[in-house]
């Protein structure tokens, strides 16, 4: 983005209602005439405060409608910022599933004040300081007296559909919410969920028979016109009651995987340990001005990057097993850690760019670049599992971050022994020298050392200046 | 009860199982809108008997625990 221009963001065009832009450097969303009781009834009463107090909302401030993208805009909010966007298919079981209750939390407190969420989209919602938080402010709509709930199949497809398959499937059909962005077909689900859901009630309901209606009614050209005043806001109620307890019911445990007891497992003494935690965090410590965002990649449970909260610089821990993705994430609800963001990601097959045009969501690379990254027991694993030469690691992370801290594991070590020991071709290429020489073509090393009580060297990195 | 209300939905479940052909114009938030005006009604004949049904057993409940109490007092006592 550059700085004194005016840039629409592309993912915000389907809402006629509002968008978001940048000027001048300030990400300012527009809010239309169109919407102007919606947005006025919002503020004024006090459903707006309610939902900020609450932690549900993201709070904004009105700024001067000369900021204006255009001449459609009623008023223009400044939002507070949100330091990462994610994904739904990038969430651990418990975000998507704590961010669909906080969607149904929020529909049912905006019925109180006779408002209704128009939107029921995972894309909605962002994790703020370690919790979900709706970000559109312009998915409120006047409630009107008994009218079904409009966001009801958008909820089914984007929250209820992929927990209920990655409770009862198998938590990787996650996958899935990266090919169907508008949510899942109910009829797919439907098809891949076990006979056995069709003894829960919630899901025979709101996934099974659901998605037979749709096609059902679909044929029959009906408008559901005429049952616009047949559903009472007490029968709404029940409906929230009935899919608040559905997805509260649905539990994944991440336990057995293959991450899942890594800390455990691991060669490491606790000397190791230790001195790998001081060395990156005196690596941190030394970085000016201080970082805001680290990206923590193949981070585990965010063991090495946890201390982050304690300086209030975000973490976003990156994961490719979704068991450990899960564990921190419960693990830093649990240690009230406002500043972790776990996230599942395939670094050997990171998020792409998708939606319409290819830029509706954006890709990781494009999310970035991070203050500092870390690379912790992370590169035998790209290049040795995934062939992925030094040369090419080199410029990945030149790409994403200006400090790096990464770890070479040689081949001595038992971790990489277990993982090349049936390996034929010649890895002789696979050491020090070599990974020292394509990283110092793009990095400047500030600190090294052998990791005590291990073959590990752990490297302090600086991105090169270009010359240009 | 709340067994049976689970066998009564399964029995519609079953009645809006059969298969029906699938229109290459579908608009799937129709059948959403229709549906849940349905089907919030029969939750909500759900979690009336659900409520009735909690409301005759809890002077059964409360007898229950009546008893429990001074026998686990009995207990108490005896060790």
């Amino acid at each position: 983005m550059i700085e004194n221009s005016v840039y629409r963001v592309p993912s915000s065009f389907r809402d006629l209602s509002g968008f978001v832009y940048y000027k001048n450097g300030m990400l300012l969303r527009q809010i239309n005439n169109s919407v102007a009781d919606d947005y006025n009834d919002l503020m004024q009463s006090g459903l707006y405060d309610e939902l900020v107090l609450k932690g549900y909302l993201l709070p904004h401030e009105e700024v001067s409608i000369e900021q204006s993208y255009n001449s459609e805009a009623m008023a223009v909010i400044q939002p507070d910022f949100v330091p990462f966007i994610s994904y739904p298919y990038e969430w651990s079981f418990s975000q998507l599933k704590d961010a669909a209750l906080t969607t149904i939390n929020i529909q049912k407190i905006a019925l109180d004040y006779n408002m209704s969420l128009k939107d029921a989209s995972g894309f909605n919602i962002q994790f703020l300081q370690g919790s979900p938080i709706l970000i559109d402010t312009l998915s409120f709509e006047k409630y009107k007296d008994g009218s079904p709930w409009i966001a009801y199949r958008q909820f089914c497809q984007h929250f209820l559909a992929p927990l209920a398959l990655m409770a009862l499937v198998d938590v990787r059909t996650q996958f899935l919410l990266r090919s169907y962005i508008d949510g899942l077909p109910l009829d797919l689900v439907s098809n891949l969920l076990p006979k056995k859901s069709y003894l829960n009630l919630g899901l025979l309901t709101h996934i099974h028979m659901h998605a037979r209606m749709q096609n059902r009614y679909a044929k029959e050209y009906s408008t559901g016109g005429d049952l616009q005043n047949k559903m009472p806001k007490e029968k709404q109620r029940v409906l929230l009651d009935s899919l608040y307890n559905t997805v509260k019911a649905l539990s994944w445990q991440s336990s057995g995987t293959e991450w899942a007891q890594y800390y455990n497992e691991t060669n490491y003494s606790q000397k190791a340990f230790d001195n790998k935690h001081e060395f990156i965090k005196n690596s941190f410590l030394n970085i000016s001005p201080k970082p805001k965002i680290v990206w923590d990649l193949g981070a585990n449970n965010g063991e090495f990057s946890r201390f982050m909260n304690d300086y209030e610089v975000l973490s976003v821990a990156m994961d490719s097993d979704p068991a450990a993705v899960e564990q921190n994430y419960c693990l830093s609800k649990k240690e009230k850690n406002s500043f972790m963001l776990p996230l599942f990601m395939d670094l050997t097959n990171p998020s792409p760019a998708l939606g319409w045009s290819s830029n509706e969501r954006s890709s990781l690379l494009e999310r970035g670049p991070a203050d500092m990254v870390l690379a912790l027991a992370l590169v035998h694993h790209l290049s040795l599992s995934n062939n992925v030469p030094f040369y090419k690691l080199a410029e990945f992370f030149s790409q994403i971050g200006s400090w790096l801290v990464i770890e070479f594991i040689p081949k001595t070590d038992s971790q990489v022994k277990k993982l090349i020991h049936n390996r034929k071709d010649d890895l002789s290429w696979y050491n020090r020298h070599n990974f020292e020489k394509e990283f110092e073509k793009l990095f400047s090393v500030i600190n090294k050392i052998k990791i005590k009580d291990s073959d590990r060297v752990i490297y302090f990195m600086k991105k090169n200046e270009k010359d240009s | 009860m709340f067994y049976y209300m689970r066998f009564i939905f399964l029995l519609v479940g079953i009645f809006l199982l059969a298969p029906k052909m699938t229109h290459a114009y579908l608009d799937p938030g129709t059948g959403s809108f229709i549906f849940q005006v349905i089907i919030a009604s029969f939750l909500a004949v759900v979690v009336s008997f659900k409520k009735a049904w909690l409301y005759i057993v809890k002077p059964f409940k409360k007898v229950k625990m009546f008893i429990d109490k001074i026998f686990s007092k009995k207990d108490i006592a005896d060790k």
